[in-house]
C-alpha cells in the first residue's frame, strides 16, 4: 500500500502487542519513523528492530506518559506528525462486582493515558501547524455490553474526547478514532480473556462459544485481525483522509447498535 | 495523487453521476488506481463533460463506457448494471453517487418534489445495490459505496426530504450489509458535507453562506473539494477495508462534530 507517509514521524502508545503492534508495523512499512511506547520492555526489546525507536514506560501513570512523551520529543526534535493513542484493556466484570478501584484503574488505562499524551503533544502539533491523531476506541463506545461497563464508559469518553479535540484543533490537527469490534488480540486470547469468559458464559468449548457469541450479536464479519484495524487507523492518519476529522470509523463490529 | 497501490488494478467500477463534481473525481480516482469504469450519467445534459471524463480515463490507459441512466427509474438502473456485466463480465465496485434535491421549505414541498427527491436519492440506491449484489454474490463478492450526506446525520433547513432520503441511504447500507456481508458484499457510506462543485455554486454563493459555514460549521475552515472524498471511497472499495461493513464514514471537515 501507499498511504503517502514516507518520511513522516509517528508515536504509537501501547504498541508492543496486537493492534498497536500491527499499527506500528504498518506505519513503518509505509516509510514512517515510528517510536513505540509500552510497559512491556521485554516485548519492546524483542521487536526493537522493527521500528525507529522504543520507550518503556507505564503509560497508565502520569510519570510514565511524561517519560514516554519526553523521549519522543527528544528523538524527533519536536512532536511527531502522527500520534496513535492505542492504550487500553478491558475485562468482563459483572457491574455489581466492580469496585471504585476497578473504575479508577480503568479510567487511568482507557482514558486518562490518552488524555495525558494528547495534552502533552497535540498543542505542540497545533503550534507547528500540522498533525494527525488517531485514537483506538471500541465498538462498545456506542454499543453497550453489560459485562464491560467501565471499559465501555471510558471508550465513550474517548469518543467524546476525539470529537472535542478535533473541533478545538482544526484545521491544524485532525483527530479521529476507530471503533473496532472483536479482534483477535491478547484481550481475547489470553488466559482469563474474553474467549475464556465466553466459554464460562455459554458452557461450551472455545470455538463453539465464539460462534455462539457472533450469532447472538449478529456479527456477520466474524472476528477480525489486528491488521484490519491497522489499515483503518493508518488511512485516517494519512493524507488520504485530509478532510476527515472528528470521525469514528467502525471496523467489523457495530452494525446494529448505535446509542 | 497516486492510488496505484490500492489493489484495484483491472477492477470494474460503476460510478453514477460521473459527469461532474464528486462523481467525476471518484471515477478519475478509480482510473488512477487502475480500474476500468462504467460511467452512469443522466441522459440529458453534460454530454461534453462526460466525453472529457472518458478521455481522461483513456489517457490513463483504462477503459471507460458511458451508460446514460436516469437513476430515478428502476429499469434504467438495472440496465446500467446489466450493461456493466455485459461489457466487462463482472462488477467489482458500485459507487452510488447520483442524487437530486430541491431546496423548498417543508411547508411548500409538493408531492412531485418529494417523489423526485426520494426516487433519485434513495430508491435509486436500493435498486442499484440490489442489481449489483445479484452480480457480486455469484462472482464471490464486491464493494458498494453509497454517497451519503452530513444532512443525513444533522438536519438542515430546506432539505427535509433530502435529509430523510440520505438518512435512509445510511441506514439502508447497514441493513444491506447485514444481509450480504457473509457473501462477500460490503456496503458502506461516505458522507460528505456540501462540496464545491458546479451544481452547488448557486448555494455556496448565497450572501453570507460561506462566512457562516466555514466560520461556524466547518472546523477545518474550508469547503469540501471533490478530491477530498476520493481517498475514503477508494479505501472502502479496497481489501484494506474488508472488515468495515455498514459504516457511515463522515468526510465533512468536522461539520457533524457539533
Amino acid at each position: 500500500m501507499d498511504y503517502h507517509l514516507q518520511g513522516t514521524t509517528a508515536y504509537v502508545s501501547a504498541g508492543a502487542h496486537g493492534i498497536g503492534r500491527a499499527i506500528a508495523d504498518l506505519l513503518a512499512a509505509e516509510g514512517a519513523r515510528v517510536i513505540v511506547g509500552d510497559r512491556d520492555d521485554a516485548a519492546l526489546d524483542a521487536n526493537a528492530a522493527r521500528w525507529f525507536g522504543t520507550v518503556a514506560a507505564n503509560l497508565a501513570t502520569a510519570d510514565g506518559v511524561a517519560h514516554a512523551v519526553g523521549h519522543v520529543l527528544d528523538r524527533f526534535g519536536g512532536p511527531p506528525d502522527i500520534l496513535i493513542n492505542n492504550l487500553g484493556v478491558g475485562d468482563s466484570i459483572p457491574f455489581e462486582e466492580t469496585t471504585d478501584d476497578t473504575w479508577l484503574r480503568s479510567f487511568e488505562v482507557n482514558l486518562l493515558g490518552s488524555v495525558r499524551t494528547a495534552r502533552a503533544l497535540v498543542p505542540k502539533m497545533a503550534a507547528r501547524g500540522s498533525g494527525s491523531v488517531v485514537n483506538t476506541g471500541s465498538d462498545l463506545a456506542k454499543q453497550p455490553e453489560p459485562g464491560f461497563m467501565e471499559y465501555g464508559a471510558c471508550k465513550a469518553g474517548l469518543l467524546y474526547l476525539t470529537k472535542a479535540l478535533a473541533k478545538q484543533y482544526a484545521p491544524a490537527v485532525r483527530v479521529n478514532t476507530v471503533l473496532p469490534g472483536p479482534i483477535w488480540s491478547r484481550m481475547w486470547t489470553r488466559e482469563g480473556g474474553i474467549v475464556d469468559q465466553l466459554v464460562a458464559h455459554y458452557g461450551v468449548d472455545r470455538d463453539s462459544a465464539v460462534k455462539r457469541f457472533l450469532e447472538d450479536r449478529q456479527m456477520p464479519m466474524g472476528i477480525g485481525e489486528p491488521q484490519d484495524v491497522a489499515h483503518a487507523v493508518v488511512f485516517l492518519a494519512s493524507p488520504l483522509a485530509r478532510f476527515i476529522t472528528g470521525a469514528a470509523l467502525d471496523v467489523g463490529g457495530t452494525i446494529r447498535g448505535l446509542i | 495523487m497516486d492510488y496505484s497501490s490500492f489493489g484495484l488494478h483491472d477492477k470494474i467500477a460503476v460510478v453514477t453521476g460521473a459527469s461532474q463534481g464528486i462523481g467525476r473525481a471518484i471515477a478519475l480516482g478509480f482510473a488512477h488506481a487502475g480500474a476500468h469504469l462504467v460511467l452512469a450519467k443522466h441522459p440529458s445534459g453534460r454530454h461534453e463533460e462526460i466525453k472529457q471524463v472518458v478521455a481522461e480515463i483513456e489517457a490513463l490507459g483504462r477503459k471507460a463506457i458511458v451508460v446514460p441512466t436516469d437513476v430515478s427509474h428502476v429499469d434504467q438502473v438495472r440496465g446500467m448494471i446489466d450493461k456493466a456485466k455485459e461489457t466487462f463480465g463482472r462488477v467489482d465496485v458500485l459507487v452510488n453517487n447520483a442524487g437530486w434535491t430541491g431546496t423548498t421549505p417543508a411547508l411548500d414541498v409538493t408531492e412531485d418534489e418529494y417523489d423526485r427527491t426520494m426516487a433519485a436519492s434513495l430508491k435509486s440506491v436500493f435498486f442499484a445495490c440490489q442489481a449489483a449484489a445479484k452480480v457480486m454474490i455469484p462472482q464471490g463478492g464486491g464493494k458498494i459505496v453509497n454517497i451519503g450526506s452530513n444532512f443525513g446525520v444533522v438536519a438542515f433547513q430546506g432539505r427535509s426530504v433530502y435529509a430523510a432520503a440520505k438518512a435512509g441511504v445510511h441506514h439502508l447500507s447497514r441493513a444491506l450489509s447485514l444481509e450480504w456481508a457473509k457473501q462477500g458484499v460490503t456496503v458502506n457510506v461516505v458522507a460528505p458535507c456540501i462540496t464545491e462543485t458546479d451544481s452547488r455554486k448557486v448555494i455556496l454563493e448565497r450572501p453570507g453562506y460561506k462566512e457562516w459555514a466555514t466560520g461556524q460549521m466547518l472546523p477545518v475552515g474550508r469547503w469540501n473539494q471533490p478530491d477530498d472524498v476520493v481517498g475514503a471511497v477508494l479505501f472502502l472499495s479496497s481489501h484494506m477495508a474488508d472488515m468495515i461493513v455498514g459504516h457511515v464514514l463522515m468526510v465533512d471537515g468536522g461539520w457533524t462534530i457539533h
